[in-house]
C-alpha cells in the first residue's frame, strides 16, 4: 500500500525534476508564450520623456500576427494629427513605412525609431525564436527570484536589431521583468522594464513597457497599451503590397 | 405624399449617417518663397541683374475615408491652391496675381473581394512604385507636383499630386503580388475644361501598367511594364512600351539599399539646333534608360544619410550638352525662347547626377537637414539646408537653396540664384 505522504513527496520531486528538466530555451519560450496573444489587436500610446518633460506623444493602432518564421505587426498612426495616416509594417526585420498620400511603402532600417527610444520592433517583441540562449543563471531582481538569460541573435536571423540581449524573467510567474539590449559591439543600446501585468484573453500581458536609452536615465519612452483584443487578420495583409490598401480601424 | 416624406426622411438619415461615418482630415500649407534670379536689362551683351520675387502659395486639402461594410472602403482628397505667382517667373508677373486652382487629387472605392488576397480599386489613384528619393525612375505615370508648388525637401515624389482615373486589380498569393492598373483616355472640349479643370486634368493616353512584386529571402523585388497609347484620332496614336525593375533590401541593421531601372521604347525631348540662333527641335530618343542606385544609412537612431546616383539617357551629353549650356546662357537675354535646360525640371538636363542628404533629429520635434545634388558632367551643384519644427497640429519649416558652378555649367547657365522658403503647415 502506498502512503499519501509518499505520493506527495514523489509528486513534489517529479514537479521539481520536470522544472529542471526544461531547458533554458524552453523556459524562455514559455515566458514568451505566457505574454504573447495570438492575432492581437491593440492601441498603444507612446510618450517620450526628457527628464520629467514629455517631448513627444503618439498613439498607434495595430495588429500582431505570430508567424512560424517571425512576428508581423501592422501599425497605424492615429495621433498626433501631424502623423495621422502613416502606416507601418514590421515583417520580421523588414520595416516599411507608408507616408500619407503615397502608395509605395519605403523600406526602413530596423534601428530607425518610432519616437524617443522606442523602435518599431519594441512595441511587441518576443525573444525565444530569434535568439540562442547562451546561459541561464538564477539571480534576484528587486529581491524577487529571477532567471537571467544571456542570449545572442541566431545566425539565421539576418538583421536582428539587437545582437545580444540579457533578460530577467521572474521565476515564479515567468514574467519578463527587465531586458538589456546590446549592439554587436557590446554597447548597451536600450534598457526596458516590463510592468503592469494584467490577465487578458488568457495571457499575462505587460500593459506598460518603459524603454531607456542606454544608461541615460533621463531619456525614456513609455509605451502604455490602452486596448488589447483579438482579431484574426489574413497573413497576406502583413505584406508590403497590401499596406496602401489596409483600411486601419480602431481596435475594439 | 406620406410615402414621399418617409423617403426624404430615410434619405436624410442615410446621408447624415454616411457623413458622420466619413472621417475627415484636413491640412493647410502656407508657403512663402523669396527667390533671386538673373535677368537681362536690355539687349544681348548688356549686364544681367539680380531680380527678386516672392511666391506665396496657400494650399488646402481635405481628405475623407469611410468603411461602410467590412472589406469596402471609400476615400477621397480634394485640394485647392491660391498662388500669388502662378507662372513662377519673376520676369513675367501675370495679370491675375492670385490664381486659384483646385483638383480632386484622389477618390477611390476599394473592395476586398477576397480579404487580403484579391482587391479591386476604382476611381482616381496615385501610382508610385518607385523607392527612389531624389529621382523616381519607376514612377512611370506621375503628374508631378500639383500646381507646380515648390517643395521644402528635395524629394522627387511631390507632397500633393493628382492621381489617374482608372481601375486596379491586386492579387496577392504567398510572397508574390500581381497588380494591374488600367486608365482610359479622358479628353474633353476646351469649353468643358474651363469648368472641369477645377476638378480634374485630362488624360491624353490610355494606360495599362502591370506590376509584379516579390519578397524573397528578405529582399523586395518588383518588375513592371507600362503600355500607353493615345489611340485613334489622338496626336500620338502609336503604342509605347516601358518596362522596369527594382530591388530593395536591408544590409545589417542600419543600412537599406535600393536600385531600379526602366527602359522606354522612345521618349521625346526638346534639343538645341543652333545655340547662337536660338533654334530648337523636338527629338524622339529611342531606348531611353533611366536608373537609380542608392542607400539610406541610419548612422544613429537620430541621424540618417541618403546617398543616390541617377542616370537618365534622355538627358544630354557630349556636344549636345555643350549646346544646351550655351543656349541656356544666351536664353538669359531672351526668356521667351523655349526652356531646354529646365524642360525636365530643375537640375535634370544632364545624364549623370549624384545626391546626398544628411538629416538629424535634434529633438523629437526639431529636425535639421542638409542636402546637395551634383551634376557630375559639369560639375555644378545645387544645395540646401533646412530646419523643421513639428508639433501635434502644426509644422514650421524653413530652408535655403543655393547653386554653385562656373558660368558654363548647368548651375551657371540657369538664371536661378537662390531661394528661401518658409512653410507653415496646419493639421486638423
Amino acid at each position: 500500500m502506498i502512503r499519501p505522504a509518499t505520493v506527495i513527496v514523489a509528486g513534489a520531486l517529479f514537479a521539481a525534476t520536470s522544472l529542471y528538466a526544461e531547458s533554458p530555451p524552453e523556459i524562455l519560450a514559455q515566458s514568451d508564450a505566457k505574454r504573447t496573444i495570438e492575432d492581437m489587436s491593440f492601441a498603444v500610446h507612446l510618450s517620450a520623456y526628457d527628464g520629467d518633460r514629455i517631448t513627444d506623444e503618439k498613439t498607434l493602432w495595430g495588429f500582431l500576427r505570430i508567424g512560424s518564421d517571425h512576428n508581423r505587426v501592422l501599425m497605424y498612426f492615429a495621433e498626433p494629427a501631424s502623423d495621422r495616416g502613416r502606416k507601418l509594417l514590421v515583417d520580421g526585420d523588414a520595416v516599411y513605412l507608408l507616408f500619407v498620400r503615397t502608395t509605395n511603402p519605403i523600406r526602413l532600417s530596423p534601428l530607425e525609431v518610432l519616437t524617443g527610444q522606442a523602435s518599431d520592433g519594441d512595441v511587441i517583441r518576443t525573444f525565444a525564436k530569434d535568439y540562442d540562449v547562451e546561459s541561464m543563471t538564477e539571480t534576484a531582481l528587486d529581491g524577487t527570484p529571477a532567471y537571467l538569460f544571456s542570449c545572442a541573435a541566431k545566425g539565421s536571423v539576418g538583421d536582428t536589431s539587437y545582437k545580444r540581449v540579457k533578460l530577467w524573467v521572474e521565476r515564479s510567474s515567468l514574467r519578463l521583468r527587465y531586458a538589456e539590449l546590446y549592439a554587436e559591439s557590446g554597447v548597451l543600446l536600450k534598457k526596458a522594464h516590463y510592468r503592469d501585468y494584467r490577465e487578458v484573453l488568457g495571457k499575462d500581458f505587460p500593459f506598460t513597457v518603459e524603454v531607456f536609452a542606454g544608461d541615460d536615465a533621463n531619456k525614456r519612452t513609455v509605451m502604455s497599451f490602452q486596448k488589447v483584443g483579438r482579431k484574426a487578420v489574413p497573413e497576406t495583409e502583413f505584406r508590403r503590397s497590401f499596406l496602401p490598401s489596409w483600411n486601419a480601424e480602431q481596435p475594439q | 405624399m406620406k410615402r414621399a416624406r418617409c423617403a426624404w426622411v430615410a434619405a436624410a438619415l442615410f446621408l447624415s449617417t454616411g457623413l458622420s461615418a466619413f472621417a475627415l482630415e484636413g491640412e493647410v500649407d502656407v508657403d512663402a518663397a523669396p527667390s533671386a534670379s538673373l535677368a537681362a536689362t536690355g539687349a544681348p551683351g548688356s549686364p544681367l541683374i539680380q531680380a527678386e520675387a516672392t511666391r506665396i502659395t496657400s494650399q488646402f486639402a481635405l481628405s475623407g475615408k469611410a468603411a461602410p461594410t467590412e472589406g469596402l472602403a471609400i476615400s477621397a482628397t480634394a485640394w485647392a491652391l491660391l498662388d500669388s505667382l502662378p507662372s513662377y517667373n519673376p520676369q513675367d508677373v501675370p495679370g491675375a496675381r492670385l490664381a486659384l486652382s483646385s483638383r480632386l487629387l484622389q477618390a477611390d472605392l476599394a473592395w476586398q473581394i477576397i480579404p487580403g488576397v484579391l482587391i479591386w480599386d476604382t476611381g482616381k489613384q496615385i501610382i508610385h512604385p518607385s523607392s527612389g528619393f531624389f529621382r523616381t525612375p519607376l514612377n512611370l505615370i506621375s503628374r508631378g507636383a500639383a500646381g507646380n508648388v515648390p517643395q521644402q525637401i528635395p524629394a522627387a515624389a511631390p507632397q500633393w499630386e493628382e492621381g489617374w482615373i482608372g481601375t486596379r486589380l491586386l492579387w496577392m498569393v504567398g510572397d508574390f503580388s500581381f497588380e494591374d492598373f488600367f486608365s482610359p483616355r479622358l479628353v474633353w472640349s476646351a469649353e468643358a475644361d474651363s469648368a472641369l479643370h477645377y476638378l480634374s486634368a485630362q488624360q491624353s493616353d490610355v494606360l495599362d501598367q502591370l506590376r509584379i512584386q516579390a519578397h524573397i529571402g528578405g529582399v523586395d523585388l518588383q518588375a513592371l511594364g507600362l503600355l500607353s497609347t493615345g489611340g485613334p484620332g489622338s496626336a500620338n496614336p502609336g503604342a509605347h512600351m516601358q518596362a522596369g525593375a527594382g530591388v530593395d533590401a536591408n544590409i545589417g541593421d542600419s543600412l537599406t539599399v535600393r536600385g531600379e531601372a526602366t527602359l522606354s521604347d522612345s521618349l521625346q525631348r526638346l534639343a538645341v539646333v543652333d545655340p547662337r540662333l536660338m533654334t530648337t527641335t523636338t527629338q524622339s530618343v529611342p531606348c531611353v534608360v533611366r536608373a537609380l542606385a542608392g542607400l539610406t544609412w541610419s548612422i544613429t537612431t537620430k541621424t540618417s544619410l541618403i546617398l543616390e546616383y541617377s542616370f537618365d539617357s534622355l538627358g544630354f551629353s557630349g556636344a549636345d550638352y555643350s549646346n544646351v549650356i550655351q543656349y541656356a546662357q544666351n536664353r538669359q537675354y531672351s526668356l521667351s525662347a523655349p526652356d531646354v535646360l529646365g524642360q525636365f525640371g530643375s537640375f535634370q538636363a544632364a545624364q549623370h547626377y549624384a545626391f546626398a542628404r544628411l538629416a538629424e533629429d535634434i529633438t523629437d520635434q526639431l529636425t535639421a537637414q542638409g542636402w546637395v545634388e551634383v551634376n557630375l558632367q559639369d560639375p555644378s551643384a545645387m544645395d540646401g539646408i533646412g530646419l523643421t519644427v513639428t508639433n501635434d497640429r502644426w509644422a514650421l519649416a524653413g530652408s535655403v537653396t543655393n547653386t554653385w558652378g562656373a558660368s558654363a555649367t548647368e548651375a551657371g547657365a540657369s538664371p536661378f540664384l537662390w531661394q528661401l522658403d518658409v512653410e507653415l503647415r496646419l493639421f486638423f
